[in-house]
C-alpha cells in the first residue's frame, strides 16, 4: 500500500529502517497509540504528528494536514510565537505562550515542551544565562526524553527537530559540562547522517555543522573543518536560507589563512581568502548585520592587508 | 507542511460548487451539525470528513502526502527534483523524473504531480513551448479541479480552497501567461491566489514563500510595463519579506530585479545615480548567489554583467 497517509508512512519507514514502535514514539505517545495511528484508526494533533515525522527524519513540508479549528488555532499561535521571538517582541511572545498554555490539550507533553522551548529561546536572546535556563532546558528535554543524561549507554536514539535544538542549547549553556553531553552530540550527528538527505532539515543540520567546524578549528583539524564547511554550504545551496551563509564563508577564510593553501588552484590562497571575506561582507551587509561586517573589515585590514570599500562594488 | 482549516475547506468547496448544506449533509449528519462543522464549532472526525469530502469530490484524508508510493525513498527523489528545478538544473531534474514516475502511486494527486512537473521540466529543457506547457499544466490541474477556469473568471467574494500543490501549478500557469504575452492572465491568477492566502484557510512555511514569489512576479510585471518606480517600491517590499522570512534565494532574485529596473531607469532618465545603483545591486546579487553556491544563477549574472558593463564582475 502506498504511504499516502501518516500511518502508512510511519509503518513503511519503520520497516525500512528496522525501527521498533518504541524507537519512534518513546516519550511522545504510547506504543498502542502509534500502532493505532499506523492502522489509521487514530488521529493525532499537528504538533505530535510533526514530532513523529521529525523522529523518522521526514520534512514536514511534504505533507498536507487538514486540521480542526482548535488545532489550526494552536498551529497559528506557534507560528506567531516564533515570529515574535525572531522580531524580538519578547513581551508579545510571552503573552502568546501563556495563551497557548490555556488552549493546549490536557495530555500535552509535546505542547508543554514547545512552550518551554520558546521560553528558553527568549531567555537566551535576552542573555539570561543562569541556572534557571539550564533547569528549564533539562525539564523541556525530559518531557519526551525522560532518561536524558540519566543513563549512560544509549545505543540508538531518534530526535525530532525541537529535541535536537533543546539538546544543542543545553550543551552550549550548561556550566557543568560532562562526558554525556558529547555522547548526545555524537548520537545526534549519527542520527542526522543516517536519516537526513541533503536538503532535509537544513535548519537543524547547519547549526550542528557550524558547532563542529568551531570544534575542528580549535583542534587544528583544518581539513575536516573545510569539509564540514563545504557540507553546510551544499545543504544551504539546495535550500532557501541565508542564515549561516556569512558566518560559514568567514570561517572558511580564516581556515584558509591558517592552512595557507588555496582550494581553487587557479588562485593564490590570499585571493581566495579575500574572495571568501568579500562574500561574507556582502551577505552581512544585505542582512543589516553591522557588527559582523565590522569584524570582517578589521580582519581583512589586519590579516590580509586589504581594505574593503563600498566603492569596490562600482569598480571596473 | 501546508495546514488547512478543515471547516474552511469544507465550506469554501461547497460554496464554490454551488451545493447546499442539505445536499452535502444528507445521510451523514443533521444540517444543524453540518452547519456547526462548517463554522468550526464542532470537531470533525476522520470518518465524517471522508464522507463529506467524497460528496465534494476532493481528497478524503485528513493527512496525506502529495507524492506517495510504495518505497519511502520516493520522497527523497521528489525533493531532489524540486531542488534541481529551483536551481534551473532541468537536465538533472529530468534524469530523476524517470525514477519518480516508476515508483509513484496512481492517485489523482500523484498523477497531477507528475504531469505538472514534467511540463515544467520539458519546457525548461526546451522540449516544449510555453503554450504547450500551459496546456499540460491546465490538464494536470483539472485532474483535481475540473472547474478551475470557471472559478478563475467568477468574481466571487469567497475563494476556492486550492491545495498548496494546486496553487503551485496555478503559479506556473501564470508564468506561462507572462511568457506568451498574456500579462492580464498572469495578474488575474496572482490576485486570485493572494485572496486565497488572505482568506486564511491555508498556512505554512511554503505558503509564505509562495506569497513572496507572487509579489516578486507582480513587481517584475510592473517593471515590464515600464512602471519603474512602482516596481522599485514593490521589490523593496519583496526584499524586506525575504529577509524577514529568511528566503535567501528570493532575496538574491529581488536584488537582481532591482539592478534590472535601475538599468532600465538609467536608459530612460540618464541619471548617474541610477547607473551606480544598478551596478552595485548587480554585484550584490552575484556575490549573494556565489555565497549560497547558486552556481547556475551566478554564471548567468557573470555573463550578463560582462555584456552590460564590458568588464569582469569579480572584484578579487
Amino acid at each position: 500500500m502506498d504511504f499516502q497517509t501518516l500511518g502508512v508512512l510511519l509503518y513503511r519507514t519503520r520497516e525500512k529502517k528496522h525501527l521498533s514502535l518504541l524507537d519512534v514514539c518513546s516519550g511522545i505517545c504510547s506504543q498502542s497509540t502509534l500502532s493505532r495511528v499506523e492502522q489509521g484508526s487514530r488521529e493525532l494533533d499537528s504538533l505530535t504528528s510533526e514530532m513523529l515525522l521529525g523522529r523518522i527524519g521526514r520534512e514536514v513540508t511534504r505533507f498536507e494536514l487538514i486540521l480542526n479549528a482548535e488545532d489550526y488555532y494552536l498551529n497559528q499561535l506557534r507560528i506567531e510565537i516564533n515570529e515574535n521571538i525572531e522580531e524580538k517582541n519578547y513581551i508579545k511572545a510571552k503573552e502568546k505562550i501563556n495563551l497557548y498554555r490555556q488552549h493546549m490539550p490536557a495530555e500535552g507533553k509535546v505542547h508543554e515542551q514547545f512552550c518551554c522551548y520558546m521560553e528558553c529561546r527568549i531567555l537566551i536572546a535576552q542573555n539570561e544565562i543562569t541556572e534557571k535556563l539550564s533547569a528549564l532546558l533539562l525539564r523541556a528535554i525530559r518531557y519526551t526524553i525522560p532518561d536524558y543524561l540519566l543513563e549512560n549507554c544509549v545505543s540508538r536514539r531518534l530526535y525530532s527537530p525541537v529535541e535536537i535544538e533543546l539538546i544543542r542549547m543545553h550543551i552550549t549553556y550548561n556550566d557543568r559540562k560532562c562526558e554525556c553531553n558529547e555522547v548526545e552530540l555524537f548520537l545526534i550527528m549519527d542520527f542526522v547522517t543516517e536519516f537526513y538527505s541533503l536538503k532535509q532539515q537544513e535548519k537543524i543540520e547547519i547549526p550542528l555543522l557550524v558547532d563542529c567546524v568551531k570544534y575542528e578549528i580549535a583542534l587544528e583539524k583544518y581539513n575536516r573543518a573545510l569539509a564540514s564547511i563545504e557540507r553546510a554550504l551544499d545543504i544551504i545551496s539546495v535550500g532557501r536560507s541565508m542564515q549561516y551563509v556569512g558566518e560559514l564563508h568567514f570561517l572558511k577564510a580564516q581556515v584558509l589563512s591558517c592552512v595557507q593553501n588555496s582550494i581553487d588552484k587557479n588562485r593564490e590562497w590570499q585571493d581566495e581568502c579575500k574572495r571568501e571575506c568579500f562574500m561574507a561582507y556582502v551577505v552581512f551587509g544585505v542582512m543589516g548585520k553591522k557588527e559582523e561586517k565590522e569584524e570582517i573589515y578589521k580582519y581583512c585590514l589586519e590579516k590580509l592587508n586589504w581594505q574593503i570599500t563600498e566603492q569596490m562594488m562600482l569598480s571596473d | 507542511m501546508a495546514n488547512y482549516r478543515a471547516n474552511d475547506v469544507i465550506r469554501l468547496t461547497r460554496k464554490a460548487v454551488g451545493l447546499s448544506q442539505e445536499a452535502i449533509s444528507e445521510g451523514i449528519c443533521s444540517v444543524e451539525t453540518f452547519s456547526r462543522i462548517e463554522r468550526g464549532k464542532t470537531k470533525i472526525k476522520g470518518d465524517t470528513y471522508k464522507k463529506i469530502m467524497e460528496r465534494l469530490e476532493r481528497n478524503t484524508d485528513k493527512f496525506y502526502a502529495v507524492c506517495s508510493g510504495e518505497d519511502v525513498d520516493l520522497l527523497d527523489d521528489v525533493a531532489a527534483i524540486e531542488n534541481a528545478i529551483a536551481k534551473f538544473d532541468y537536465q538533472l531534474a529530468d534524469s530523476i523524473l524517470g525514477n519518480v514516475r516508476e515508483n509513484i502511486g496512481d492517485t489523482p494527486e500523484n498523477k497531477q504531480y507528475v504531469e505538472g512537473i514534467k511540463a515544467i521540466i520539458d519546457h525548461g529543457n526546451g522540449k516544449i513551448s510555453a503554450e504547450t506547457e500551459k496546456l499540460y499544466l491546465e490538464h494536470a490541474l483539472m485532474l483535481t479541479v475540473p472547474d478551475y477556469k470557471i472559478f478563475l473568471h467568477k468574481s466571487c467574494a469567497e475563494v476556492y480552497p486550492y491545495t498548496e500543490h494546486e496553487i503551485i501549478i496555478l503559479m506556473n500557469i501564470a508564468a506561462c501567461n507572462a511568457r506568451t504575452g498574456n500579462p492580464e492572465g498572469e495578474i488575474q491568477i496572482y490576485n486570485m491566489l493572494l485572496k486565497c492566502f488572505q482568506n486564511g484557510y491555508i498556512s505554512g512555511e511554503k505558503c509564505i514563500q509562495l506569497k513572496i514569489t507572487i509579489l516578486r512576479n507582480l513587481a517584475y510585471a510592473l517593471g515590464r510595463k515600464e512602471k519603474y518606480h512602482a516596481a522599485i517600491k514593490m521589490t523593496e517590499c519583496v526584499k524586506k519579506l525575504s529577509l524577514k522570512y529568511d528566503y535567501g534565494y528570493k532575496l538574491c532574485i529581488a536584488i537582481n530585479d532591482m539592478s534590472w529596473i535601475y538599468r532600465n531607469l538609467y536608459e530612460n532618465e540618464l541619471q548617474e545615480e541610477y547607473y551606480n545603483i544598478g551596478k552595485q545591486q548587480y554585484r550584490q546579487a552575484y556575490y549573494l548567489a556565489l555565497a549560497r553556491k547558486d552556481n547556475i544563477l551566478a554564471e548567468k549574472l557573470k555573463n550578463g554583467y560582462q555584456r552590460f558593463y564590458q568588464s569582469d564582475i569579480e572584484i578579487v
